[in-house]
C-alpha cells in the first residue's frame, strides 16, 4: 500500500470532523491513524452539559462508535497519548512507549482546563469539567454529597451549576467579576440571568476570589480571600481553558498560546497541521465548536489537494441551561457612535438588544427568546447594510413559529449546516422518521443539540404527512396493489385483452372487479384499442328496473329542424301516453315509453339515442347564437367517445353557469376557454381553430387523466402550462386529433 | 394516468438515428449564454434539445428562453429562398440572381432620381459584430448613403450617450459581472433582471448572500424588486427627479466623497449649486417616493465601501432617458463608486448584441471602433482604411425612428431592413406600417415573413443563429465567439454573406472580398485599432482559448480590460463630467391628463424576447403566456369597474389596444403595465407617442398617459 499515512493526534471534535470531511471527499486517499488520550470513542463534548442536566444519555452523545473506525479502516489508538513527534524522521512517540511513523500529522489536541494554582486543588473532588470522566465523577459524587461549589461564572461554570442543581446538589457559584458571563452578556442580561438562576436555587458569590480548599481526605470547604468560607463536597473548576500545546512544543513545532498555524492550518513544520482549540491563527485561539468545525473543513480540503483557507469565525454564545434562553453574538456593549435597539418585556422575561453601527449589525444579546438568532449571525457575518426596519423586525421576531413555517433552505442545525430540506429529503428518501434516524442521516442535532427540539418538531410534522408533496399515490383500485401506471403499461401490451383477462393476468384479488375497475378497465382497454369496441361492465347510470323507459334522441347542438318536430309530433300521436320534457341540457326527453314498444318508438322518432351507459361529453349546452355552430360540431364529433368522467360543456355569449366544467365564451380576442365549475379559470384564448383545440384537449384528457377524474381537476393536477404546451405543439395536436377521430369512428360504427 | 399515450408513442419513436450537436450561444439576450443544441432525427421527425455549456459568464446556466430558442430556427415557417411580392400580394420564390438584380436595379434607379441618400439601411442589435460592421460599410461604401441606423436605439442609446458624455466611453458594464457579488450595495434602476436576464440573477443572489443591500427603483414590485431591501416605487418617467432627490439628500447629509470628486471629476460646483436649490420634499413628492426612503437609500449607498448602479430600459426608455442616466452617473461619481473592485456602473443591455451592434458603425453617427463620424480624424482614419476619399464618406444620418419619418416624407425611397421588426418594436406602430407602405422599394432580410417583412417587395432569407458564426459582445463588454456548424436551410445565407453579395451586385464587390466571418472579423480588428472599442488584439483563436475578451484589447498580448477607469476617465484630464439635471424634462411625456389619467409603462416577461416573432413560435414559451395582459392595482381596477380576466381597452393619444386585466397589488395605483411581445390589437407600442429624447433619440416607451375601460365585446355571429 502506498497511500500516505495520516496521523491525527486527538480524538475530539475537531480531529474527527477533519477525518469525516476527508472521508467524504476522498475516502481512499490516506491510511488514517487516530491517537486519543481518553478511553472513549469520539463523543460530543459540548453535550456533556446536557448529560449532567439529565437531558441526554451517555449513548446520545457518542458521535462515532468504535465500529465506525473499523468500517472506515481507521486505525484507532485508544487511550494512547502522543508525547512527541520527530518531524525530521517522521516518527511519533507515545506516553505508553510506542513508536509509529507518519507522512502527515494533525494536532487536534484541544484544550486543557485551567486549574487555579491554589492550595488544595489535589483533593479528589476538586475537578474540572471537560471530559466524560469528569461528568461521571460529578454524577456519582452527587449521590452522596450535598454542597457543590463552582468556581467561575462563565458559560461553562453556569452550565455545570445548572447540571449539579439537577443532580440534587446545593449549588454555589463563585465569580470574580461583577456579573456573570461578563464577556458574553451585557449587565442587564447578566442580571436577568443571575436572577433566574437564583430563583432556581443557585447561590452566587460575586466579586469573590478563591484562596484555598481545605478538608481531610477530600475537600470540605472553600475559602475566599476576604476571609469568608463555604462548605463544599465537590468543587468544579471552570475558570478557563488553555490550548493543549505540550506535544507540539516538545516536537519543536512553533507554539505561542496555541500551536501557531497559517490560514491553511499548517504549522511551521512541513506536513504538520493543527486544528481546533489547540490552534492559534493570527494570534487568536478559539474555544467553541463552530470555528473548530470550520477549520476542520478547511484542513480536510487542503489535505485532499484542494486549496481552501480559513476566514475568521463569528463568535456567538448560547447557554445550554434547561429552560433558559440566552444568546449573544458580536459586540455586546454599545459605543457612542452606535445605535441601539432594545425590546424588553419583563412580564415575559424577555430582553433583546441589537447594536447597529452605520447601518450594519455588529452585536446582539437575545435573552428570554432567541428567535432571530440565525439572521443575527448571518447579518453580522456578512456585514450587511440594513435599514432600522430590518433590525426592528428581528427584534420583533418571536420563537414558536418553528418547524411549520420553515422553508427548505432554512438552516435547522447550525453546527452541521443541515437545512430543513435536507431533513425532509432524509425522511422521504431514507425513511428517517425519528430524531435518532435524522441525526444519523443528516448529522442534525449531533453537535450542540440546540436544534434537537426543532428537529423533533420537524419529524413530527413530517410524520403527520405535512411538508411532503410527493406522497406515492394509491393503488389502481381496491382489487390490486398495482399503481395505475403499472396497470396501464400492462394493458397497453396485452393482446386481445378483456377486463376479465386483465384481472386474471395481473392477479386482481377480486376477479369480478370493484365498482371502480369495472368502469376503469373497459375504459382503458378502449383507449388503447378502440377498434375492439367498448365493453360495458358496469351499467351507467344504474339501470332502473321499471315498466317504462325514457329516450333522449341525439340532437347535435340542441338544434331541432321543423322536419324533426313534425316527426316527433307524428310519433306522439301514435304513442299518446308518452310525454316530452325539456332537460337542463337543452335536449328533449321522451318519458313513459313502455318497455315492449321502445324499439318501435325509437324507429318512429328516426334518431339515434344519446348513449347512456358510460362517461362521455354531455350534450353541449348553448346560450346565445354565436355558439350554435360550434356546439353542433362538438356534439357530432365528440358525443360518443368515452371519457374518464362526464364532461359538461357550455358555450355561452352570456355569463357562465356553475354546472359546466368546460366553458367557452366568444370575445373579441377569440374564444375564451374556461376550466372549472364554480371557480372558472381562463385556460386559453383560441383565435383560429377552436374546434381542433377542444378536440385535442379532450383527447389529451382522455389519455392522461385517472378514471373518474373530472377534466378541470385533471388540468389543475397536470398544470395549465404543461397542458397548453402539449396542445400548442402542432404535431402533437395533429396526433391527438387523429386518435380522437379514430375513437369516434369506432364508437359510431358500433352504434350503427 | 401519468402514462399518457402521447408519451407511449414518443417512447416508441425513440429509435434515434442521427444526432447532430450544434455549439452556439443563445440569441435572446445580452448574457449570450453558451449552449449546444442537439438535433435528433427520428423516423419521421426531428427533435431538439438544448444543454447549457460551461463558460465564465453564465457557468452553463440557461433560462427558459434559452432552453427553447431552437424552436424558431427549425420552425416550418422559415423562408428557404428569396421571395418576391406579386401584384396580387402573394409571395413567389425567386432565385438569388433575380433577387439581387432586382435590388440593384431598384436601388440604382432610385438613387439616380433622388440622390444617394434616398436609401435607408435599418440594422439590428441581434446580428454579429462582423455583420454590424459590414452593414455600416455597405451603407457608406457601397450605397454611399448617410441613412443607416439600427433597432438598438430602442434599447441602449440613452445609456450609451450618457456614458459617452460622462465617462468618455460607452461600454455596457464598466466592470465584469464577477464584480457584482463583491459589491456591498446594488442600486438597480428600471431593470427587471429576474425576468429579462434570469441567468444574471445568481450574481445578485450571490451578492445578497454576501450581505449586499439591494435598492430597486421600479414602479412595479417586480420579481427583482422582491429581493430588494428597499424598493422605491417611482412614478414612471420621474427617474431624473428621484435621482435629484437622492443627490440633494446626499449633499445635505454630507456624504459626498469629496476626495474622489476633487481628483477625478469636473462640474461639481455647478451641480452643487443646482442641488442646493432643490426642495427635497417637493422633488420626492413629484417622483412619488417618500423622503425617509430617499434618505435611507442615500445613507446606505454612500455608507457602503463598494457599490454598483445598474440601469435598464425603465430609466433609459424615456424622453429624458439620457439625462436620467446622467443623473444616476452623478450618484456613482459623487460616491466614488467606480473603477475599483466591486464598484461600477452598468447598463444591462437587453438585446443579444446590443453592445457590439453599436460599436462598429451601424449607428447613424458612428464608425468602426466606436469612432465618431463627425470627428475629422476618425473620418480620415476610416476613409483611408476603406480606401475611399474622405469626402466620399457620408456624414451623420438620423436615428431609426427618424429614418422612418423620412420615409414618410418621401426623402428616403427605399429601405434595406436587416433582422428587425420595427412594426412591432417601434412606438406608434400604425405610423410605421404606413411609412413602410410608402416606400418605393423595400427589401427585408429575415427568417420569416414577419409583421414588418410582409410589407416588403422582396425578402432575402437569412440564416438563423444556429447557422451563423460570428462574435457577439455581451453586456459586460466581453467579446464572445458564437460558433455555428449547422447548414442554413434551402438557399438561405448568413447575413454577412448576403451583405457581401449585395455589395457585389451594387458594384462594390472589391471592398467586400470576404470568404468567412473570420475574414470579416480580421478586417474589423484592424478597423477598430486605436478606437475606443479597440478589438485589435483579439483573434478567433484567442477568444476561443480565453473564453472571451474584454475590450479595449489593443495588442495581441494585451489581456483585455475587464475593469474600466481604474486610472482615469476617457475624457480631458481623465475627469468624468458631473451635470446638473432638471427634475422635469422639457418634453416630458409622463404627465397624466384628465382624459388620460394613468401612466402606462411597458416591459418584457420572462418567457418572451423582443417582439416575440421568435419566441411566440416556441410552443413551450407560448404555453406559458399565450396572450398579452395589463397589470393594474386592484384599487385602480375597482375604480374603473374592471375585474380580473376582463378584456380592457387601453387608449392613449396615439392609439388603442385590447388586453386582458391582471390585478396585482405590486404596482402603483397610478400606473399600469403592458408587456410588449405581442402584435396587432395587443401591440402596446401603438399607444406610445412618437416623442424622442433630444440627445439619444430614444422613444419614451416607459411612461405614457392612458385611460382604461372594460372592453364591451362587439359580438358577431359565430364563425369557428
Ligand atoms: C461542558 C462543555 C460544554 C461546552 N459547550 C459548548 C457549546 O455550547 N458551544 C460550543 O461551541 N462549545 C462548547 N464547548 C467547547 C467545545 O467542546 C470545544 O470547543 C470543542 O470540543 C473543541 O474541539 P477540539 O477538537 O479542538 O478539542 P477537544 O474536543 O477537547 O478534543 C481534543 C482531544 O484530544 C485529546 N488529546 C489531547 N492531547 C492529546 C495527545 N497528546 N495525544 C492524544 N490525545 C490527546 C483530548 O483528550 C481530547 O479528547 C463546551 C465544552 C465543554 C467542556
Ligand atoms: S435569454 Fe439570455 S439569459 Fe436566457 S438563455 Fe438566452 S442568453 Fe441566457
Amino acid at each position: 500500500m502506498n497511500r500516505e499515512k495520516l496521523v491525527v493526534i486527538g480524538n475530539g471534535m475537531a480531529g474527527m470532523h477533519t477525518v469525516e470531511n476527508i472521508l467524504a471527499r476522498d475516502p481512499d486517499r490516506f491510511e488514517i491513524h487516530v491517537y486519543g488520550r481518553e478511553p472513549y470513542a469520539n463523543y460530543n463534548r459540548i453535550m456533556l452539559s446536557s448529560l449532567l442536566q439529565g437531558t441526554s444519555e451517555e449513548q446520545d452523545i457518542i458521535i462515532h462508535e468504535e465500529a465506525w473506525y473499523e468500517k472506515h479502516h481507521i486505525h484507532f489508538h485508544k487511550q494512547e497519548e502522543v508525547v512527541q513527534l520527530d518531524p525530521a524522521n517522521r516518527l511519533l512517540y507515545t506516553a505508553e512507549g510506542a513508536e509509529d511513523s507518519f507522512d502527515k500529522a494533525v494536532f487536534a489536541t484541544g484544550s486543557d482546563p485551567f486549574i487555579l494554582p491554589l492550595p488544595g486543588t489535589d483533593f479528589p473532588s476538586v475537578i474540572p469539567f471537560r471530559t466524560i470522566d469528569d461528568c461521571r465523577y460529578m454524577i456519582r459524587r452527587a449521590v452522596s454529597a450535598k454542597d457543590a461549589v463552582v468556581i467561575g461564572g462563565g458559560l461553562l461554570g453556569l452550565e455545570a451549576a445548572r447540571g449539579l442543581l439537577h443532580q440534587g446538589m446545593n449549588v454555589h457559584v463563585v465569580h470574580l467579576a461583577e456579573s456573570v458571563m461578563e464577556r458574553q452578556l451585557d449587565q442587564l442580561a447578566a442580571g436577568l440571568l443571575q436572577e433566574e438562576l437564583e430563583q432556581l436555587g443557585i447561590t452566587f458569590h460575586m466579586q469573590c476570589e478563591t484562596a484555598s480548599f481545605t478538608g481531610t481526605d477530600d475537600v470540605e470547604a472553600v475559602h475566599f480571600k476576604d476571609g469568608r468560607s463555604i462548605a463544599a463536597d465537590l468543587v468544579v473548576m471552570a475558570v478557563g481553558i488553555r490550548p493543549n500545546t505540550a506535544a507540539a512544543a516538545a516536537s519543536g513545532v512553533a507554539c505561542q498560546r496555541g500551536i501557531v498555524v497559517n490560514r491553511e492550518l499548517q504549522t511551521n513544520a512541513p506536513g504538520i497541521y493543527a486544528v481546533g482549540e489547540c490552534a492559534e491563527i493570527d494570534g487568536v485561539t478559539y474555544g467553541l465548536v463552530k470555528p473548530a468545525y470550520e477549520q476542520a473543513e478547511v484542513l480536510a480540503a487542503n489535505l485532499c489537494g484542494e486549496t481552501s483557507s480559513y476566514a475568521d469565525s463569528i463568535l456567538y454564545t448560547q447557554l445550554k441551561a434547561v429552560g433558559i434562553d440566552v444568546f449573544s453574538a458580536g459586540r455586546i456593549e454599545a459605543g457612542p457612535a452606535d445605535q441601539v435597539l432594545i425590546h424588553r418585556d419583563d412580564t415575559m422575561g424577555v430582553y433583546r438588544k441589537l447594536i447597529l453601527n452605520r447601518d450594519r449589525l455588529e452585536g446582539a444579546v437575545l435573552y428570554g427568546d432567541k428567535a432571530g438568532q440565525q439572521e443575527v449571525l448571518t447579518l453580522i457575518r456578512s456585514r450587511k447594510l440594513m435599514l432600522p426596519d430590518e433590525a426592528r423586525s428581528i427584534l420583533a421576531a418571536e420563537s414558536g413559529a418553528g418547524a411549520a413555517s420553515m422553508q427548505a433552505a432554512d438552516t435547522v442545525c447550525h453546527c452541521n449546516s443541515v437545512s430543513c430540506g435536507d431533513i425532509t429529503a432524509a425522511f422521504c428518501r431514507s425513511g428517517a422518521d425519528t430524531v435518532q434516524a435524522v441525526k444519523a442521516h443528516t448529522g442534525a442535532a449531533s453537535s450542540c443539540g440546540g436544534c434537537r427540539p426543532l428537529v423533533a418538531e420537524l419529524v413530527t410534522l413530517l410524520n403527520s404527512g405535512a411538508l411532503q408533496d410527493d406522497l406515492p399515490s394509491d393503488a389502481f383500485c381496491s382489487c390490486t396493489n398495482l399503481h395505475t401506471d403499472a396497470v396501464a403499461a400492462e394493458v397497453m401490451t396485452m393482446e386481445a385483452a378483456t377486463p376479465e383477462t386483465v384481472r386474471k393476468t395481473l392477479a386482481f384479488s377480486n376477479r369480478n372487479g370493484c365498482s371502480y375497475c369495472r368502469g376503469a378497465l373497459p375504459y382503458m382497454l378502449h383507449l388503447f384499442k378502440p377498434e375492439a369496441g367498448l365493453i360495458i361492465e358496469t351499467p351507467y347510470p344504474a339501470p332502473a328496473s321499471q315498466d317504462t323507459v325514457s329516450f333522449m334522441p341525439e340532437l347535435p347542438g340542441g338544434l331541432v329542424t321543423p322536419a324533426q318536430l313534425k316527426q316527433f309530433e307524428q310519433a306522439l300521436e301514435q304513442f299518446p301516453h308518452v310525454s316530452i320534457q325539456l332537460t337542463s341540457e337543452q335536449r328533449m326527453l321522451f318519458t313513459g315509453i313502455r318497455q315492449q314498444e321502445a324499439d318501435t318508438f325509437k324507429r318512429c322518432i328516426g334518431l339515434a339515442a344519446e348513449p347512456t351507459d358510460y362517461y362521455r361529453i354531455r350534450p353541449v349546452v348553448t346560450n346565445g347564437a354565436s355558439g350554435n355552430h360550434l356546439s353542433r360540431e362538438l356534439d357530432q364529433q365528440l358525443g360518443r367517445v368515452p371519457t374518464p368522467a362526464d364532461v359538461v360543456v357550455e358555450i355561452s355569449d352570456r355569463s357562465l353557469s356553475a354546472s359546466a366544467q368546460l366553458s367557452l365564451t366568444r370575445s373579441d380576442a377569440g374564444w375564451d376557454i374556461y376550466l372549472g365549475s364554480a371557480e372558472k379559470q381562463l385556460f386559453y384564448t383560441a383565435h383560429a381553430d377552436v374546434f381542433s383545440f377542444i378536440c385535442a384537449l379532450v383527447q389529451y384528457y382522455r389519455e392522461s387523466a385517472f378514471y373518474e377524474e373530472p377534466i378541470d381537476s385533471w388540468a389543475s393536477r397536470i398544470g395549465f402550462v404543461p397542458v397548453r404546451e402539449v396542445l400548442l405543439d402542432e404535431e402533437n395536436c395533429r396526433l391527438l386529433h387523429a386518435r380522437l377521430q379514430e375513437a369516434q369512428q369506432h364508437m359510431e360504427r358500433s352504434t350503427v | 394516468m401519468k402514462h399518457s399515450l402521447l408519451h407511449y408513442y414518443r417512447e416508441k419513436q425513440k429509435q434515434s438515428e442521427v444526432e447532430n450537436v450544434y455549439e452556439t450561444q443563445c440569441p435572446f439576450c445580452s448574457m449570450q449564454c453558451k449552449k449546444k443544441v442537439i438535433e435528433q432525427s427520428f423516423v419521421t421527425r426531428k427533435q431538439y434539445k438544448t444543454e447549457g455549456v460551461d463558460n465564465p459568464v453564465t457557468k452553463g446556466r440557461l433560462c427558459m428562453k434559452g432552453m427553447n430558442a431552437y424552436a424558431h430556427a427549425v420552425h416550418e415557417d422559415r423562408l428557404m429562398h428569396p421571395v418576391r411580392k406579386q401584384p396580387d400580394g402573394s409571395w413567389k420564390e425567386v432565385s438569388w440572381e433575380e433577387a439581387l438584380e432586382l435590388v440593384r436595379d431598384q436601388f440604382q434607379t432610385l438613387q439616380k432620381q433622388h440622390g444617394t441618400d434616398s436609401i435607408g439601411v435599418y440594422g439590428s442589435a441581434s446580428i454579429t459584430n462582423e455583420e454590424s460592421y459590414l452593414l455600416g460599410k455597405l451603407a457608406r461604401v457601397a450605397l454611399k448613403t448617410k441613412y443607416i441606423d439600427y433597432n438598438g436605439r430602442f434599447c441602449m442609446s440613452s445609456a450609451a450617450t450618457a456614458s459617452k458624455a460622462v465617462l468618455g466611453i460607452d461600454r455596457g458594464l464598466t466592470n465584469a459581472l464577477a464584480d457584482i457579488p463583491k459589491a456591498e450595495v446594488l442600486l438597480l434602476s428600471g431593470t427587471n433582471i429576474a425576468s429579462c436576464q434570469p441567468v444574471m440573477m445568481p450574481y445578485l443572489e450571490e451578492a445578497k448572500a454576501n450581505g449586499a443591500f439591494i435598492i430597486v427603483i421600479d414602479p412595479r414590485k417586480t420579481e427583482t424588486a422582491a429581493i430588494a431591501d428597499l424598493h422605491l416605487a417611482v412614478t414612471p418617467g420621474r427617474d431624473a427627479a428621484l435621482t435629484n432627490a437622492l443627490l440633494a439628500s446626499l449633499e445635505r447629509q454630507g456624504l459626498v466623497n469629496e476626495a474622489f470628486v476633487k481628483e477625478r471629476t469636473e462640474g461639481w460646483d455647478e451641480l452643487q449649486a443646482h442641488l442646493q436649490t432643490i426642495s427635497l420634499k417637493e422633488t420626492a413628492d413629484y417622483a412619488g417616493v417618500n423622503v425617509q426612503d430617499i434618505e435611507d437609500a442615500v445613507r446606505i449607498f454612500a455608507g457602503a465601501d463598494t457599490g454598483m448602479v445598474l440601469t435598464a430600459r425603465g430609466v433609459e426608455q424615456q424622453t429624458d432617458g439620457h439625462m436620467a442616466v446622467r443623473n444616476l452617473l452623478n450618484l456613482v461619481l459623487l460616491t466614488g463608486k467606480i473603477g475599483r473592485e466591486g464598484c461600477g456602473y452598468g447598463a444591462v443591455t437587453g438585446q443579444g448584441n446590443g453592445q457590439g451592434g453599436r460599436e462598429h458603425g451601424q449607428k447613424a453617427d458612428q464608425l468602426p471602433g466606436y469612432r465618431m463620424i463627425d470627428n475629422p480624424e476618425d473620418r480620415k482614419h476610416i476613409a483611408e482604411f476603406w480606401g475611399i476619399p474622405e469626402p466620399e464618406l457620408p456624414g451623420r444620418g438620423v436615428s431609426a425612428y427618424e429614418m422612418l419619418e423620412k420615409v414618410k416624407d418621401r426623402e428616403i425611397r427605399a429601405m434595406l431592413l436587416v433582422c428587425s421588426n420595427p412594426v412591432v418594436s417601434n412606438p406608434n406602430a400604425s405610423f410605421i406600417k404606413d411609412s413602410l407602405q410608402t416606400l418605393d422599394f423595400f427589401v427585408a432580410v429575415d427568417l420569416f415573413i414577419s409583421e414588418s417583412a410582409q410589407y416588403a417587395d422582396l425578402i432575402l432569407p437569412a440564416a438563423s443563429y444556429l447557422e451563423d458564426e460570428g462574435t457577439m459582445t455581451n453586456l459586460e463588454g466581453r467579446v464572445t465567439l458564437r460558433e455555428a456548424s449547422k447548414k442554413p436551410p434551402g438557399s438561405s445565407k448568413p447575413d454577412w454573406k448576403i451583405i457581401c453579395e449585395l455589395a457585389e451586385a451594387l458594384g462594390a464587390g472589391a471592398h467586400f472580398p470576404f470568404r468567412s466571418a473570420e475574414d470579416v472579423f480580421n478586417e474589423l480588428r484592424h478597423a477598430s485599432r486605436g478606437g475606443a472599442a479597440d478589438y485589435y488584439g483579439m483573434t478567433y483563436e484567442r477568444i476561443r482559448r480565453e473564453e472571451g475578451l474584454f475590450w479595449p484589447c489593443p495588442a495581441l498580448d494585451h489581456p483585455g480590460t475587464p475593469r474600466l477607469f481604474a486610472e482615469g476617465f476617457a475624457r480631458p484630464e481623465g475627469r468624468a463630467l458631473l451635470t446638473a439635471v432638471e427634475s422635469e424634462a422639457a418634453q416630458t411625456t409622463s404627465k397624466p391628463t384628465e382624459t388620460y389619467p394613468l401612466l402606462l409603462t411597458t416591459g418584457r416577461v420572462m418567457a418572451h424576447y423582443l417582439t416575440g416573432v421568435q419566441t411566440r413560435r416556441s410552443t413551450k414559451l407560448a404555453a406559458r403566456l399565450y396572450e398579452s395582459f395589463i397589470e393594474l392595482h386592484p384599487a385602480t381596477a375597482e375604480a374603473y369597474a374592471i375585474a380580473e380576466g376582463d378584456l380592457v381597452d387601453v387608449t392613449s393619444e396615439a392609439g388603442a389596444i385590447i388586453v386582458r386585466a391582471q390585478l396585482t397589488p405590486d404596482i402603483r395605483r397610478d400606473t399600469v403595465f403592458v408587456p410588449f411581445h405581442w402584435a396587432e390589437h395587443q401591440n402596446v407600442n401603438k399607444l406610445i407617442p412618437g416623442k424622442l429624447d433630444p440627445v439619444s433619440r430614444m422613444p419614451g416607451y416607459k411612461s405614457t398617459p392612458v385611460t382604461i375601460k372594460r372592453h364591451e365585446p362587439a359580438l358577431q355571429p359565430a364563425q369557428t
